[in-house]
């Protein structure tokens, strides 16, 4: 398998090679084991994420649009164990609030008498999984009705940031996998058709160069404009702008593939044309586009979480990270956590993803693997 | 215009196959035509072996490739069973590609990395037609069995063989649509030495065993010499003599032949043959000498060789060679 397996790091692998000739054994050890690491907890990461995200339901204490009106711009808290001195086990403190005279804003203090403990499997509010059954256990809350457990405090209508964050996951990593999906569909059919009829390869690698000479958000600003604003249309403008990175991976790869005897052999027992881009070439180009797909899924990410910043993405109503980080713009200054948490979870999300990318890369390169 | 073997009388005389003036200028880089294959004619009578040989370079793959249109003659004719495979429609020409099979050089890149075995072997199965289940596992097993390999070997990877192993599952591949016509190139030039003569053995027994026609691609004299027939030399995609082979072993005409006999190793210490050393490299197809191409580095070439091709004589029997010299140094 090692044999055939097509390298398409162009440009990062130069530099990383040259690196990689003149580090000493020990550094080599280190960065392999470091970097696999870091993919390895990229990945777990991811799926726990990916996890959390699906299961949002019941892993949120709250629902992402329930409004606490007297529970607004409240700061996140910290988990405590001990109270007074006291081993309690895990709990929150809840809350005071108080109306300053003068600016007229709700202060937040913690009281330290309402020890509320955390409870685990807690009957809280209820909710339906996807029309798939109802329950209204959640994975942790508190008892005291009138309080509430936030760990990453609330925004403006006092809803939940860790539930919204939870929430927002979903729909952040679904457009992520949609558009990956969609990106490979049209990548892969164009970098099959250009790479492997020469005839095609002109105006579609020309076709290719100009989407990739647009910027990412401008083209994709550009697309849903002219789609209309919905979901939907965020998910296919997306695919369409990193459909080009995939089609090239495919076409460098192709272009080797096409030129090898097993292409010849099954021309030469007339398998179809179809039959053998699919079974012969494409199956040889899954390892270059699973590392593509990885980086494509964090900039996807980071593409939606831009456009609903910008106000053109999926609808503000539905919950992501982007537009979580949207609302939190106007109470930077005074709730900061509104926007930091969607903000961190974006940063976090696409780092793993592109540590993952780069560990499959190293992995499923047996030239680099074998350098190393 | 598609006609079918079956419409021709079957000659026992008539060969299998018959190449005539095969063409093929490849467009290089900057527009520049590589002349790879050019005027090349030959023919190979049903059940025999042609060798084609060559230094590296001479055009014989892609000869060999343009005969099966695996790409496309700029021109010429491959007449095979009596149809020209040239002039058929790619839609035509897929009823038949089962008769037309070839073995590669590379054992590493003849085999897709991500198939089985029996995958591999199931393709060629399906090409013709070959339905699916416990007779297919029996036939693939067959077919294994048949290359000298086991039947255990069909749930296994590419990988997990040696470059000796997988030159013959591509044989088995080759040989499950049961073919007229193979061409082997140069099979076992990739491999260790060891396992070459095994290789070369198991073509030989099996060109027999199952009447195959048979051309054999190789850079290496004495191989074609064990092994077929007839030869045919090339040299900068031209014919430069071809004929039986024993005949032209033992008498050479053309210069190239003589020089490359010359500089084969010689099997066997007692024969001394003529020294003539081969000097310099092979000019490049993009710019072939005019004339007899061959005449850059001919010891015997004249003024004369530059003007025009030579023409290809038969000197014998079914021995022809293209050199206008040939006469004169014969009989000095
Ligand atoms: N696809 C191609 N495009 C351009 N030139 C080619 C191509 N295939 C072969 N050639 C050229 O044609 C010449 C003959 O090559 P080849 O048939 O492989 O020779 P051989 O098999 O005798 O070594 C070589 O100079 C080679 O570079
Ligand atoms: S034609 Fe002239 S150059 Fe060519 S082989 Fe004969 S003698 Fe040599
Ligand atoms: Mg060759």
């Amino acid at each position: 398998m090692t044999d055939q397996t097509i390298n398409t790091t162009a440009a990062p692998a130069k530099d990383r090679k040259e690196d990689l000739y003149t580090a000493t054994p020990a550094q080599l050890i280190w960065r392999r084991f470091t970097k696999h690491i870091l993919a390895v907890v990229s990945l777990w990461f991811l799926v726990i994420l990916a996890l959390c995200a699906l299961f949002a339901d019941m892993v949120a204490p709250y629902a992402p649009f329930e409004v606490q009106r007297l529970r607004t711009l409240a700061p996140p808290t910290g988990i405590h164990l001990f109270h007074e001195g006291r081993f309690v086990g895990p709990f929150v403190y809840g809350l005071s609030r108080e109306r300053d005279a003068e600016t007229a804003r709700v202060l937040y203090e913690t009281d330290p008498e309402a020890v509320l403990p955390i409870r685990l499997f807690h009957q809280g509010d209820d909710y339906d999984f996807f029309g798939l059954f109802q329950s209204n256990i959640h994975l942790f809350g508190v008892d005291d009705r009138r309080q509430q457990i936030n760990l990453l405090g609330t925004d403006d209508l006092g809803r939940d940031i860790f539930s919204r964050v939870l929430y927002s996951g979903r729909t952040s990593l679904t457009v992520g996998f949609l558009v990956v999906g969609v990106a490979s569909l049209i990548g892969i059919f164009l970098g099959l058709i250009a790479g492997f009829f020469r005839r095609a390869d002109g105006p579609v690698s020309r076709l290719i160069d100009a989407m990739m000479a647009f910027p990412d958000i401008l083209l994709a600003i550009a697309l849903v404009a002219a789609l209309g604003p919905s979901a939907a249309n965020v998910v296919l403008a997306l695919g369409i702008v990193y459909a080009p990175r995939l089609a090239r991976v495919v076409r460098a790869s192709t272009l080797v593939i096409r030129e090898l005897p097993y292409v010849e052999a099954a021309r030469a027992l007339a398998v179809p044309t179809p039959v053998i881009l699919v079974r012969h070439v494409l199956r040889n180009v899954t390892s270059p586009l699973l590392v593509q797909a990885t980086f494509i899924f964090a900039q996807a990410i980071l593409a939606e979480a831009g456009l609903s910043f910008l106000g053109v993405g999926i609808s503000p109503d539905i919950p992501t990270w982007g537009t979580m980080i949207s609302i939190g713009r106007q109470f930077m200054s005074t709730a900061e956590w509104i926007m930091l948490f969607p903000g961190l979870a974006i940063v976090i999300t696409v780092l793993a993803l592109q540590l993952l990318g780069d560990g499959l890369r190293d992995l499923l390169d047996p030239r680099l693997a074998k350098d190393i | 215009m598609i006609e079918t073997s079956t419409a021709k009388p079957q000659n026992g005389e008539a060969p299998l196959v018959a190449v005539e003036g095969l063409t093929k200028r490849f467009v290089g880089r900057g527009g520049r035509t590589v002349h790879a294959v050019e005027d090349v004619s030959f023919s190979i009578r049903r059940g025999t072996t042609v060798g084609l040989v060559g230094e590296s370079g001479s055009g014989k793959t892609t000869a060999g490739r343009a005969i099966l249109r695996l790409i496309e003659p700029t021109s010429g004719k491959a007449v095979f069973d009596g149809v020209d495979l040239c002039s058929l429609s790619e839609r035509a020409l897929r009823a038949y590609r089962q008769r037309l099979q070839i073995i590669f050089q590379d054992p590493f890149s003849s085999l897709n990395p991500r198939m089985r075995i029996d995958a591999i072997i199931g393709e060629a199965l399906d090409a013709r037609g070959f339905p699916r289940g416990v007779k297919r596992r029996e036939r693939v097993a067959e077919l294994l069995t048949l290359v000298g390999l086991s039947p255990d070997h069909a749930r296994r990877f590419p990988h997990e063989f040696s470059g000796g192993q997988r030159q013959r599952i591509g044989i088995a591949r080759a040989l499950a649509v049961e073919p007229d016509f193979v061409v082997a190139d140069e099979p076992v030039s990739a491999l260790d030495v060891s396992v070459q003569a095994q290789v070369l053995n198991l073509l030989n027994d099996l060109q027999k065993r199952l009447g195959l026609t048979l051309l054999f691609i190789s850079h290496d004299l004495s191989v074609v010499e064990y092994l077929c027939d007839e030869v045919v030399v090339m040299y900068l995609g031209r014919v430069m003599e071809r004929g039986p082979s024993r005949r032209v072993y033992a008498n050479p005409r053309h210069p190239y032949t003589k020089a490359l006999l010359a500089t084969a190793p010689v099997p066997d210490p007692t024969v001394e043959r003529n020294r003539v050393p081969l000097a310099g490299d092979i000019p490049s197809p993009l710019d072939p000498p005019s004339g007899c191409v061959f005449r850059t580095r001919c010891p015997h070439a004249i003024p004369a060789c530059a003007e025009a091709v030579p023409e290809t004589v038969t000197v014998e029997r079914d021995h022809a060679v293209a050199c206008i010299r040939q006469d004169e140094l014969e009989t000095a």
